[in-house]
């Protein structure tokens, strides 16, 4: 059951950009935290730039959190782009589209990178799969992980969400030949 | 198959025994040390009930009691007891106080620095058993702060500044409108003031600069000025 947002979303100027820089910072890390939540409730782990859930697949058109039509307001593309800037830099958020400033789509981190990295080692050592190769689509996607908050996370924010394991020597990552990674051996 | 030395520890299913036996009694650690601190706890508020005069008489030991009870956490708001004097009687106006601050400080950003004493009392304190009573002696005292704090009333309705810079007639009018329908605009100053639209574009523009108000500007037919204490007015 998706929780309600809280009542600043029914706010109708949350949704045009405030010219003080102190009130807009707080206006911006107001719609962080209604993307995070949003996200969270709907077990959402990517979001279009527009601002509506993506799953893998389906292409379904759905309602987006920057619209609200409860009092006919929305967030203009421009304010969008920089809420979302603003959560990459955050680390919050991250592009899908790498190496691109406006990416087309956004990976949402309810937790923190670091966060889902030592989640995903509590995983590896509880499940007794140190020392074994693992693959990426094992990881999110098995029976094994069912129950765990990162089970359905996309593969390639696994991948990202690995990162810091390899940074302390706990984790190699293993790529197949175009460089992608496949697989993971956690230590 | 019995193996020996190293060789005896890789049985895959033993690992998961192991496990098994390592959480669990981590779990029974963890659930009797969070008992040990409830019985504390508990203990600890019957022990300021019973000594009392003491904790009234000797500031220091005042002092150090309400220190340790705030690093086992307990807050010393519920400790007091308004009605058996618990602690001396202004302490606990103090203590509210602190609070108030606190409070102001962190949603200045949010609203310039100006918070009605509903927001306050209905958002905060209710839950703390702190009425509206106690709530307007406390900030009575806040006034000795000298400038710092400030308390205005718009339509019979209480609110208080935090913010050194006073409210002009004109910017209190404004709040005055808003009060009516969580908005105000040129046009809704034009009617109900007489206004002219320069003089009001001119005060609605400084307010939304110094944070007091927020602006929409996807209305029908003009700009709206929110007042940022409906935020928490319009789900009720």
């Amino acid at each position: 059951m998706p929780m309600p947002l809280p009542p600043i979303y029914s706010f109708p100027p949350l949704y045009t950009r405030q010219p003080n820089s102190i009130i807009r910072r707080q206006q911006i890390s107001s719609w962080m935290d209604l993307i995070l939540q949003y996200a969270k409730s709907h077990n959402a782990w990517c979001m279009s730039a527009e601002g509506s859930i993506v799953t893998e697949g389906s292409e379904s058109v759905q309602e987006s959190i920057f619209v609200n039509n409860e009092i006919e307001r929305s967030v203009p593309q421009v304010f969008i782009n920089e809420i979302w800037s603003t959560m990459c830099q955050e680390g919050k958020a991250i592009g899908t589209d790498k190496g691109k400033k406006e990416s087309p789509t956004y990976y949402i981190l309810w937790r923190t990178v670091d966060s889902w990295a030592s989640l995903i080692l509590q995983w590896f050592e509880s499940a007794g799969k140190l020392q074994q190769v693992v693959t990426i689509y094992e990881l999110s996607q098995g029976d094994e992980s069912i129950g765990w908050e990162f089970h359905g996370m996309p593969e390639p924010l696994t991948a990202d969400c690995l990162k810091p394991l390899c940074h302390r020597h706990r984790a190699t990552i293993v790529n197949d030949e175009y460089g992608k990674p496949v697989a993971v051996k956690v230590v | 198959m019995k193996r020996f030395g190293l060789a005896a520890f890789d049985d895959q299913q033993d690992d998961k025994e192991y496990e098994g036996i390592s959480s669990a009694v981590l779990q029974r650690q963890n659930n009797e040390l969070k008992e040990q601190l409830a019985v504390f706890q508990e203990r600890l508020v019957g022990f300021a009930k019973k000594h009392n005069s003491e904790i009234q008489a000797n500031p220091e030991f005042r002092s150090k009691f309400v220190r340790m009870c705030l690093s086992i956490g307990i807050d010393p708001l519920s400790l007091f007891d308004k009605d058996k004097h618990l602690f001396n009687v202004n302490d606990f106006y103090y203590e509210i106080c602190v609070k108030v601050i606190e409070i102001c400080r962190k949603t200045k950003d949010m609203n310039g620095g100006v918070l009605s004493f509903d927001e306050l009392e209905k958002g905060y304190f209710r839950r703390l058993n702190v009425d509206m009573g106690d709530l307007e002696k406390s900030i009575d005292m806040l006034q000795s702060l000298d400038g710092g704090f400030e308390i205005f009333e718009i339509r019979g309705k209480k609110f208080l500044r935090s913010v050194p810079n006073e409210l002009t007639g004109d910017q209190t009018k404004i709040l005055e409108i808003c009060s009516i329908l969580g908005y105000s605009s040129i046009s809704l100053l034009h009617a109900n003031l007489n206004w002219k639209p320069f003089r009001s574009r001119a005060v609605l523009n400084e307010m939304v600069a110094n944070g007091l108000l927020w602006i929409d500007e996807q209305a029908d037919a003009e700009a709206l000025y929110w007042d940022p204490s409906w935020i928490n007015v319009l789900h009720e």
